[in-house]
């Protein structure tokens, strides 16, 4: 029965009449390029070294040096060669000029409408000049470190077989179950040695079998510790800037003349691990016969719950056209139209179960530029989620 | 997810009569990490700072450093790591040692054997 009303009320809910759109994107585009061509490329290639990347920038062109359409190009330079000197900390918790090295990211994307008509290319660039500070779930870091630990033991066990200080398996398990006390006591010392000596029934007292014992207990401890998923936490301040531009390519196939760009900032604020605030300002204009500018600045609050979210956000929005025309004698003029409207909603989602979750979005939504006042709109909807993610927990011995 | 090893051996000749004190720092921004130290046979440490003794103490003997790093950033696969022998003013730096991992999640290993001489 309670299924059945259930179902019902799913119908009813998606046949309800809404007006008025979806929640737009509000924060900086991941992919610049791509969104200022408001295209999705098939293909793309995120290269992570520079032959990687050498390879990546000659897979654009075709044989004549023209762009092939439709392909993605995203590289970050920091991340295309090692960097010893940066250690774990400054990279979670970077400064202003580490955070814009290891967040500016380039990308670029091609894409043709239709077959004989003129291309475009997209480029785009985006860094964070404060990145906040990233934190590891304490617990899920431990129970990592905890199982890399009882690698290095091991690890630390076959190099000293490999100098010849250790000669035979009882040794290495001793050698083994002695630091595996130092660092969790005797009781799960005793757990691994019952552990390792059933382990190690099939192997020898021979140097390589020895090894082989060794790097097969580290397979099976790698497994355990890839399941262990830890979560990051930003907290604090995250300030992001992107920037984009679109070319038209025609006859030549090169970039000709910039028929549109735009500018994103983003600062956000997050203290507490379900709420977030988030300042936005974009601008966009577009050339060509009719020149349109547009500028958005908008603030919104998100906050979550066990079960329920909700968000508020309100944007203003300040559009100015500008195309040739002529006025009441006749006389060619550049006619010049300047526009302000504004969005405010709330959209709320609840969690009825794993699979499925309620949407609800109530608010006043942008006018049509130069054409109409804005409208009030409501949606509703189910989301189902048919794919359950996988709790991943790992329990180590104590 | 595989495992990689990386062996390594080098020297250190005594610089002057003063305590030996290693410096370890793993680099690539990975934050998931394990190290060890020995002298000989014998545990010193498993931290960044390791006081390996005085000159009677370490001279001729093997330091090994055991380093185990799991490649969780999603930027980079390479993982490395630079160690640093402080001997009153003087100082000699080893490595940085590097290697890229094949796939995101994959460990390496390092082990460093540093005969002191």
């Amino acid at each position: 029965m309670k299924r059945l009303i259930l179902s019902l009320l799913t119908l009813i809910v998606s046949l309800l009449p809404s007006k008025g759109q979806n929640v737009p994107h509000f924060e900086t585009p991941s992919s610049p390029a791509f969104t200022i061509l408001d295209f999705e490329p098939v293909s793309v290639l995120r290269p992570t070294s520079p032959s990687e990347l050498k390879t990546s920038v000659l897979s654009f062109f075709d044989k004549e040096g023209k762009f092939i359409p439709n392909m993605g190009l995203e590289v970050s330079p920091f991340w295309l060669k090692s960097n010893p000197q940066l250690k774990a900390k400054e990279y979670l918790d970077p400064n202003p000029i580490q955070s814009i090295k290891q967040t500016f990211t380039l990308s670029f994307a091609t894409v043709k409408d239709s077959a004989n008509g003129p291309g475009r290319l997209g480029m785009g660039v985006k860094f964070q000049p404060i990145s906040g500070k990233t934190i590891l779930e304490p617990k899920a870091f431990e129970n990592l470190n905890k199982v890399l630990n009882l690698m290095n033991s091991v690890a630390a066990v076959r190099g000293l077989v490999n100098t010849g200080a250790i000669s035979s398996l009882a040794e290495a398990i001793e050698k083994l179950v002695s630091l595996i006390k130092l660092d969790y006591g005797e009781r799960t010392s005793k757990y691994y040695d019952r552990l390792f000596k059933e382990k190690a029934k099939n192997y020898s007292d021979e140097k390589e079998t020895i090894i082989e014992f060794l790097e097969q207990l580290n397979e099976e401890f790698n497994d355990q510790s890839i399941r262990i998923d830890v979560p990051r936490i930003r907290k604090g301040f995250l300030w992001e800037i992107a920037a984009a531009s679109s070319f038209s390519t025609y006859v030549s196939n090169t970039p000709d003349k910039i028929d549109k760009y735009g500018v994103w900032s983003t600062l956000s604020y997050k203290d507490k691990p379900n709420e977030d605030f988030l300042l936005t300002g974009r601008f966009f204009r577009t050339t060509g016969d009719t020149v349109k500018t547009s500028f958005d600045l908008g603030l919104s609050y998100v906050k979550d719950f066990t079960n329920f979210n909700f968000s508020i956000e309100g944007i203003l929005r300040s559009s100015n056209m500008e195309y040739d025309d002529i006025n009441s004698n006749n006389d060619p003029i550049r006619r010049i139209e300047k526009d302000f409207t504004y969005r405010l909603a709330i959209t709320g989602q609840y969690k009825v179960n794993e699979f499925i979750y309620f949407n609800i979005s109530l608010g006043k939504t942008y006018a049509q530029p130069f054409q109409s006042e804005g409208q009030f709109f409501s949606t509703a909807g189910l989301n189902f989620n048919l794919f359950k993610p996988l709790a991943i927990a790992e329990k180590i011995n104590e | 997810m595989a495992i990689s090893y990386v062996d390594l051996d080098d020297v250190y000749p005594i610089a002057n009569n003063n305590n030996l004190n290693l410096e370890i720092s793993v680099g690539d921004g990975q934050p998931n990490y394990s190290i060890s130290v020995f002298l000989d046979q014998e545990r010193k440490g498993t931290s960044e700072l390791i006081p390996l003794g005085t000159v009677d103490d370490v001279g001729g003997k093997k330091v090994m450093i055991v380093i185990v790093v799991q490649d969780r950033l999603t930027q980079t696969n390479w993982t490395s790591f630079t160690a640093k022998i402080k001997q009153g003013g003087a100082e000699r730096i080893f490595g940085p040692y590097k290697k890229q991992a094949e796939n995101h999640l994959d460990t390496i290993i390092y082990t460093l054997k540093i005969e002191i001489q």
